[in-house]
């Protein structure tokens, strides 16, 4: 393989308390892909995203970003070297609207008024905002939820909060897209949607993105790369056939129901 | 959107002119003055208890430092008002910054206490450092620089720099913070100095404010400046609605008007404020606005298409 | 200057265990609820001017007296808990609504006695507790109403103790402590538990009232002393008991060598000046958020 990396995870290990939730976590993340990574409940997934980005401190090893050392930053740092994600269980604005949700996020990289600007609203702020909003629009409208954007987040159905929290994702203009169980809680219909949504978003928006999922049937189709966890170590990687037919990842996924 | 603050900024000046050269008795330009000084600390205290979701109860403190700064620039070193006025909202500035490194970390009732002990200290000081301040016998013979159309002026500027600040990045990246610490990090937002900047904004409001009431009064006094009158700040905010700026300014002339006509039976005032205070708790906890600014729910739908056009 | 250190410490431990009977019961209420109540401070006056009451107009002894004291401000608690806190409970997640209403309800007790019988200093009569003094060596002398005070202090927090630690509702009340809803789910009568708690902690705060209006004098506002039994729990570790009880005397002892070596007028300056260190060193208190392990 070339250095094609977007993401080295360096020998990482984390133990709360005694208890190893992560175990020498050697993956490199290909640029410009969609990488999977299984594993059934408590495998250290979720785990694994707050370490990469930035709540969880790794007790040893190290994050490599686009060739930077990311390991001790805070998130709000990491956010903007150009690593969004979601949450599994979603962290909208709930009393801001739709549209605002976006607008907090976008702000950021689209930096052309100061604070003195902002107190008095003088021309450029005027157009600032409005560009902004359009901008914000365009998401909400990539996402199919332009109708809803003076709603309050927190009031949208389930599946569209989900959206939401991708398109906010989106609006921090990330290189890397961490998606924390997106389709959870959604019927087959529902996965389907999200299916090309997610393969349509990473080739307009040119990005890599790491996928925590569940659903086999969506990681199976989207993800060239996948990586499995088990107890908190990589216990199998590769593409989708090589995975299905890995014996350790049906021990664990069958080890792990019955 | 936009055009509506515009409207509320033309309508804030022309009740500014109006509060300012409406002719009226001593009496009344009293309660003008009053309204227009307390709204001003309440505002102060709505950005970051209302606005990022800062609990204090130690506000008074700030006013303090602004009063005690003017009163002693203009009375010993014969400095002009206005300089000493902004100096003694810097220095309230300078002091919270001082103060929030520590304690901005802090959550909950740890940093209302904090804020309680730190907006005590703060009064004994000033009690206490006698050459300086005269300590508990108060300062007198504060020039009357506060007269009704600078408290208004005062007030009116302040008022429409708070609104357009929260109108846009600032107010956005507060609301992030006080609705969800966590995913305002992951917005990218170093979500202590968000914190920061609001609990600077708000010090440098009550710093302001409490130099414009040495100049009414004409005298300060650390007792001025207790707990009671933080929690006074604090329940104001409350009742005007957590998150709305023009609910704050609402609530603030509402209590002010309503301690003012109890002033005859001073000593049921105290008791009807805290029946008040009980009853706005209990049967509307959200406020007057709840956390809709005015014109949001004057004009409720087309936010958007208003501001494209 | 050693005799006058060991005096201080004296004052200061019998200071201290006054703040402690006043800090538990907030700790108390705080480790169930989660929110400051302001308005303990009022349930203290309640109980001065019950005790003072009882045994000036209605001449009454000093036991029976103490013990209305306390029933008096037990029950004021739990109403202002069902009139005042319950309703936006049942309403509202939010602890300030809680907060600021129970500042309300201080307003109103302190204001209640200023407009019925004014604001005048008063003293419990001299005969209420014994007055003497007892020298222990070298001048180093100590007040009786401080030894009955620290008595007092004592055996009322181990009351607590064996309380909590021995019976079934002392049981639930730690479980509680833990987290009230699942407490709930549990079969525990959380009204009936939220009732006890505030009884006890009205109690409590009429102990610490009396024994203040003995030190000082009772006035309406002696309430507002609660702030620093708050401060000394905060440096213990808002809602651990242990931890309220070791705060109130790391404040009562640093009050009184302040008094006793710097000058009286930095009293309050030192404790909120501890407060501010405390913070700054270790934000959590002493004892964190381990709620109730041990007294």
């Amino acid at each position: 393989m070339s250095e094609n990396y977007i993401l080295k995870l360096n020998n990482i290990n984390l133990s709360f308390g005694g208890v190893q939730a992560v175990r020498e976590i050697n993956i490199n993340i290909i640029n410009k892909q969609i990488t999977g990574i299984i594993g059934p409940n408590g495998a250290g997934k979720t785990t694994l995203f707050n370490i990469i980005s930035g709540i969880y401190k790794p007790d040893t090893g190290s994050i490599i970003y686009n060739d930077k050392d990311i390991t001790q930053l805070p998130p709000h740092k990491i956010t903007r070297l150009g690593i969004a994600r979601t949450f599994q269980n979603l962290r909208l604005l709930a009393r801001s609207s739709v549209l605002e949700n976006i607008m907090t996020a976008a702000q950021n990289k689209f930096y052309n008024y100061n604070f003195i600007e902002n107190m008095l609203h003088i021309a450029r702020w005027r157009k600032a905002e409005r560009e902004l909003k359009d901008l914000s629009m365009s998401y909400l409208e990539r996402l199919g939820l332009a109708d809803r954007y003076s709603q309050d987040a927190g009031t949208l159905p389930y599946g569209l909060q989900r959206r939401l929290e991708i398109a906010r994702a989106l609006a921090l203009k990330p290189e890397l897209l961490l998606l924390d169980e997106p389709a959870a809680g959604m019927n087959t219909e529902e996965v389907i949607e999200l299916n090309s949504l997610i393969t349509s978003i990473h080739k307009d928006f040119n990005l890599s993105i790491i996928i925590i999922e569940h659903h086999m049937d969506l990681i199976m189709k989207i993800c060239p790369q996948i990586h499995c966890l088990n107890f908190g170590t990589e216990i199998a990687s590769g593409s989708p056939d090589e995975i299905r037919a890995n014996q350790e990842v049906l021990a664990a996924y069958l080890g792990n129901k019955k | 959107m936009l055009k509506f603050i515009s409207k509320i900024n033309i309508f804030i000046v022309i009740l500014g002119f109006l509060m300012a050269y409406w002719p009226m008795g001593g009496y009344q330009e009293g309660i003008v003055i009053l309204l227009c000084i307390n709204a001003i600390a309440a505002m102060g205290v709505s950005i970051l208890t209302g606005f990022t979701g800062i609990f204090t109860l130690g506000h008074a403190a700030y006013m303090a430092l602004g009063a005690y700064t003017t009163a002693i620039l203009t009375v010993r070193y014969d400095v002009h008002w206005f300089p000493a006025l902004i100096a003694g909202g810097i220095i309230a500035l300078i002091i919270a910054w001082l103060i929030g490194i520590p304690t901005l970390k802090l959550t909950g009732d740890y940093y209302a206490i904090a804020s309680i002990g730190l907006g005590e200290a703060i009064r004994l000081i000033l009690e206490n450092w006698q050459s300086f301040t005269r300590g508990s016998r108060g300062f007198p013979g504060i020039d009357p620089y506060t007269t009704r159309i600078i408290a208004v002026a005062a007030f009116i500027i302040l008022a429409i720099f708070m609104l357009n600040l929260l109108n846009g990045r600032l107010g956005r990246e507060l609301k992030a913070t006080r609705d969800d610490n966590i995913a305002a990090s992951f917005m990218g937002f170093n979500t202590t100095m968000s914190k920061m900047k609001a609990l600077l904004i708000s010090a440098f409001y009550c710093g302001i404010s409490g130099a414009l009431l040495g100049g009414y009064m004409c005298f300060i006094q650390p007792s001025m400046f207790d707990m009671m009158k933080s929690t006074e700040l604090t329940a104001v905010v409350v009742f005007g609605g957590l998150g709305s700026m023009t609910g704050t300014i609402l609530g603030s002339a509402a209590i002010t008007l309503i301690m003012e006509y109890f002033r005859d039976i001073s000593q049921y005032r105290m008791l009807i404020y805290g029946l008040l205070l009980v009853l706005i708790m209990v049967f509307r906890p959200e406020g007057l606005l709840g956390s809709r600014e005015i014109w949001e729910i004057l004009n409720f739908k087309n936010l958007y298409k208003n501001s494209r056009n | 200057m050693l005799n006058t250190f060991i005096q201080q410490v004296i004052n200061g431990l019998s200071l201290g265990s006054v703040y402690a009977l006043i800090a538990v019961g907030y700790s108390l209420v705080y480790s169930i609820l989660l929110f400051s109540n302001f308005a303990h401070g009022g349930f203290l006056v309640i109980g001065g001017y019950a005790c003072y009451f009882l045994l000036t107009r209605l001449g009454y002894g000093v036991a029976v007296s103490m013990a209305g004291a306390l029933i008096a401000s037990g029950i004021a608690a739990i109403l202002t808990e069902r009139l005042a806190y319950k309703p936006i409970r049942e309403r509202t997640p939010i602890t300030l609504y809680l907060l600021i209403a129970s500042m309300g309800v201080n307003i109103i007790i302190e204001n209640l006695f200023v407009v019925t019988i004014g604001g005048r200093i008063r003293a419990l009569p001299q005969d209420t507790f014994p007055t003497g003094v007892i020298e222990l060596f070298n001048g180093v002398t100590v007040s009786m109403s401080d030894i009955i005070s620290l008595l007092a202090a004592i055996i009322f927090l181990s009351l607590l103790e064996l309380f909590l630690s021995r019976t079934r509702w002392g049981l639930a009340i730690r479980a509680a402590a833990c987290d009230l809803k699942t407490a709930g789910l549990m079969g525990v009568n959380t009204t009936l538990l939220i009732a006890l708690v505030f009884f006890m902690a009205g109690l409590l705060a009429a102990v610490g009232g009396i024994f203040l209006s003995v030190r000082y004098s009772l006035y309406p506002q002696l309430g507002a002393i609660t702030t620093k039994a708050f401060v000394a729990a905060v440096i213990g570790g808002l809602g651990s008991l242990p931890g309220a009880v070791l705060g109130s005397l790391i404040l009562g002892l640093a009050e009184m060598l302040t008094a006793g070596f710097i000058s009286s007028q930095m009293r309050d300056l030192v404790v909120y000046s501890l407060l501010v260190i405390m913070l700054l060193i270790k934000p959590a208190g002493f004892f964190g958020r381990r709620v109730l392990d041990k007294i």
